[in-house]
């Protein structure tokens, strides 16, 4: 049994929304899932599971000025403040774990939340408007990669009545850019410890981008031994770490767990415990996938062999930050993103995770509503055919199940693995 | 003597074809319903019973289309991309482009020299541009789906069909019967919009010169003109469209044997 299953079967309906605001839930969780421990086949995945739900329970319990943020705002300014981070996106993936989906997408629809917007934002917005997100005393949003974040954060900040400060970034990577970004996050970070009243404290806000190269270390160790033959891990295990590379960065958290992960996949290695029986296609995964249960990579990983050895959410793109100039550093992160900007940025950092992990084909998973990552396809299929690396392009949905194919998504992955001759 | 047998179980028939010694000596095309086992049976035992062969004989059976993991019979399951594309091959070696419309969706498989697959591209998850939505709009026009395509030859031009959309689309058509135009018009509407449609894909994927078209909509001669229209190209069609999936499996079965 899950994690999602346990919570499901020990919650329903009203007691659902009672249970997130009280102290016993999260007590009786931590000890619901230390029971299960043994049956975590990566103890990293543990400890993971055991820091969201310290997190969650901070931002519920409001241990701190819970601030929300997107998905691509640098939360090593949230950390080094002190504040409690909540990613309302990240949120509505849980959701749909929790079977709260399907309510929150009819409470969206009743208030007429277009059916055109990302998914991620409409589900958050009926879970938020269902009573299930923790109130934010604060919102910040990065206007890069997400078009709808800026839209939709700035509309919940204006429903709870507090303040909203947007990190506008440009589609450049020139000096005038760093600064522009840079001055941004300085203000925004001054002027959130205005409003929620913390006190700034130099060294904390150091040992934030100090615990985020700790972890980007940890991290690149992880996708080394990733590159390697043959694969020691799923590409379904490997996804449920993607939490800490949109929320985790700058927490001590995230570099206990990377670390943790490093050193199982090293013994793995070693040990030649492979991710799969036979494996006989390695394959790259880009951007997310859906959040409900599907087929999907049991049908590729386990039942063909063709193991999915890396996701383009992994993929570190930024160097070290630098405690001594941090607003300076932390614009080079967010700049340094290889989809922002000319669609050949992405192009070439798929090229170099091609190469990398030793990919056989790349399978590109169109969620609906982000643009941003479905308008170049066309590009990218041309620069993979140069290679003669086979793509595909599968079209859905992350969290929104009534948009999910079972029949289609089949022929099309299995094509795909004839294509390959994986099968 | 090698006997393999394919099976291609869509969504609005199901079609069987035994190959003998890499000809084929049997093929049946029948109705799907719903109960898949039942149908890939009796399809495989009429196909082997024009072809005067016993079951025992058969060495080798591989089922496609989307019905095909409820064969337990079938010694292998392949997809429709890969059984289409081998099902050319086997015609025209030279083929680079097979369009395969069925029943339920519409298919652009590229075809490397050899044979195998090179990439593909499928509609979305909706009949739009199939052979299910000719069907519904057939209803609607008062006319046999298998005359569709001499009445629109006749058609000097094709009434506007914007919408995709199965639903909207047949909404269309009521109006445009309802405004008086002539129904080979309409239909020739239909098969220019869905000509459109798979072009767009076709153009996605990359289409190359020669072009087959397989699936029951291929036997739509109106279809086939409008998307050679569209595409500026002659599209080759097989005198028996829609067991080319089928065969396809068929040839795999025999395939594996070699």
């Amino acid at each position: 049994m899950d994690i999602y299953q346990l919570i499901r079967s020990h919650l329903a309906g009203p007691l659902r929304r009672r249970a997130f605001k009280s102290p016993w839930a999260y007590r009786l969780l931590k000890q619901l899932v230390a029971a299960q421990k043994k049956r975590y086949s990566w103890q990293a995945a543990y400890e993971l599971l055991l820091n969201t739900i310290d997190q969650v329970a901070a931002a519920y319990l409001q241990q701190g000025p819970v601030v929300w943020h997107n998905v691509f705002f640098p939360t090593e300014i949230l950390y080094g403040l002190g504040l409690v981070p909540f990613a309302p996106e990240a949120a509505a993936a849980v959701a749909v774990g929790l079977g709260v989906a399907e309510e929150a997408f009819r409470v969206a629809e009743g208030d007429w939340v277009s059916g055109e917007s990302c998914s991620f934002h409409r589900l958050a917005y009926g879970c938020d408007r269902a009573g299930y997100l923790p109130p934010p005393g604060a919102v910040v949003c990065s206007s890069h990669l997400c078009d709808a974040a800026p839209q939709s954060l700035a509309a919940a900040a204006g429903y709870h009545n507090v303040p909203f400060y947007l990190l506008d970034v440009p589609h450049r990577q020139d000096a005038a850019a760093f600064n522009y970004v840079a001055r941004q996050l300085k203000s925004i970070t001054f002027s959130l410890a205005d409003a929620l009243g913390v006190p700034w404290d130099q060294e904390r806000f150091q040992e934030a981008l100090l615990a985020s190269n700790t972890a980007r270390e940890h991290l690149l160790a992880v996708n080394r031994l990733r590159g390697q033959r043959p694969a020691c891990i799923r590409g379904d295990e490997a996804h449920g770490f993607i939490y800490l590379m949109l929320a985790g960065f700058g927490s001590g958290a995230a570099a206990a767990v990377y670390r943790q992960l490093a050193a199982e996949l090293e013994q793995r290695w070693r040990e030649q415990r492979r991710a799969v029986p036979e494996e006989r296609a390695r394959l790259l995964w880009l951007h997310l996938r859906p959040y409900y249960p599907t087929e999907i990579f049991n049908l590729l990983e386990q039942k063909a062999g063709a193991v999915v050895v890396f996701e383009e959410m992994h993929h570190v793109y930024w160097e070290p930050l630098d405690p001594a100039r941090p607003f300076y550093s932390l614009a080079g992160k967010v700049l340094s993103h290889h989809g922002l900007g000319c669609i050949s940025r992405r192009i070439e950092a798929i090229l170099a995770m091609v190469d990398a992990y030793q990919v056989d084909g790349v399978i590109h998973f169109a969620h609906w509503g982000c643009r941003q990552s479905t308008a170049g396809l066309r590009l990218l299929q041309d620069a993979l055919r140069d290679r003669e690396i086979p793509f595909l392009n599968l079209e859905g949905d992350c969290v929104d199940k009534s948009k999910y194919a079972p029949g289609a998504t089949r022929t099309r992955l299995e094509g795909f693995l004839e294509m390959l001759r994986a099968v | 003597m090698t006997v393999t047998a394919g099976l291609d179980l869509g969504s609005l028939t199901t079609k069987a074809v035994v190959i003998r010694d890499g000809a084929i000596a049997g093929s049946v095309v029948m109705k799907s319903g719903v109960r898949s086992e039942d149908i890939a049976w009796r399809a495989l035992k009429a196909a082997l019973d024009q072809a005067g062969i016993g079951e025992e004989q058969v060495d080798g059976i591989v089922a496609t289309g989307y019905g095909r993991v409820r064969v337990p019979f079938a010694h292998r399951k392949v997809t429709e991309i890969t059984c289409h594309a081998r099902g050319i091959y086997h015609l025209w070696p030279e083929v680079a482009t097979v369009i395969d419309i069925g029943g339920q969706d519409s298919k652009v498989i590229l075809l490397d020299r050899g044979g195998k697959v090179r990439d593909f591209v499928m509609n979305e998850k909706c009949a739009a541009g199939t052979g299910r939505f000719l069907e519904v709009m057939a209803r609607s026009l008062e006319v046999n789906v298998e005359e569709m395509g001499e009445l629109s030859l006749a058609a000097p031009r094709g009434a506007s069909i914007s919408s995709m959309c199965t639903v909207f689309a047949e909404s269309e058509v009521v109006s445009l019967v309802a405004e008086g135009r002539p129904v080979a018009e309409i239909i020739r509407g239909l098969h220019e919009a869905v000509a459109q449609r798979v072009a767009a894909m076709a153009s996605r994927v990359g289409w190359e010169e020669p072009v087959a078209m397989t699936g029951g909509v291929a036997k739509n001669r109106g279809v086939v003109k409008s998307l050679e229209d569209n595409l500026g190209t002659a599209i080759r069609v097989p005198p028996d469209p829609q067991i080319i999936g089928a065969l396809g499996a068929a040839l795999l079965a025999a395939d594996s044997k070699k």
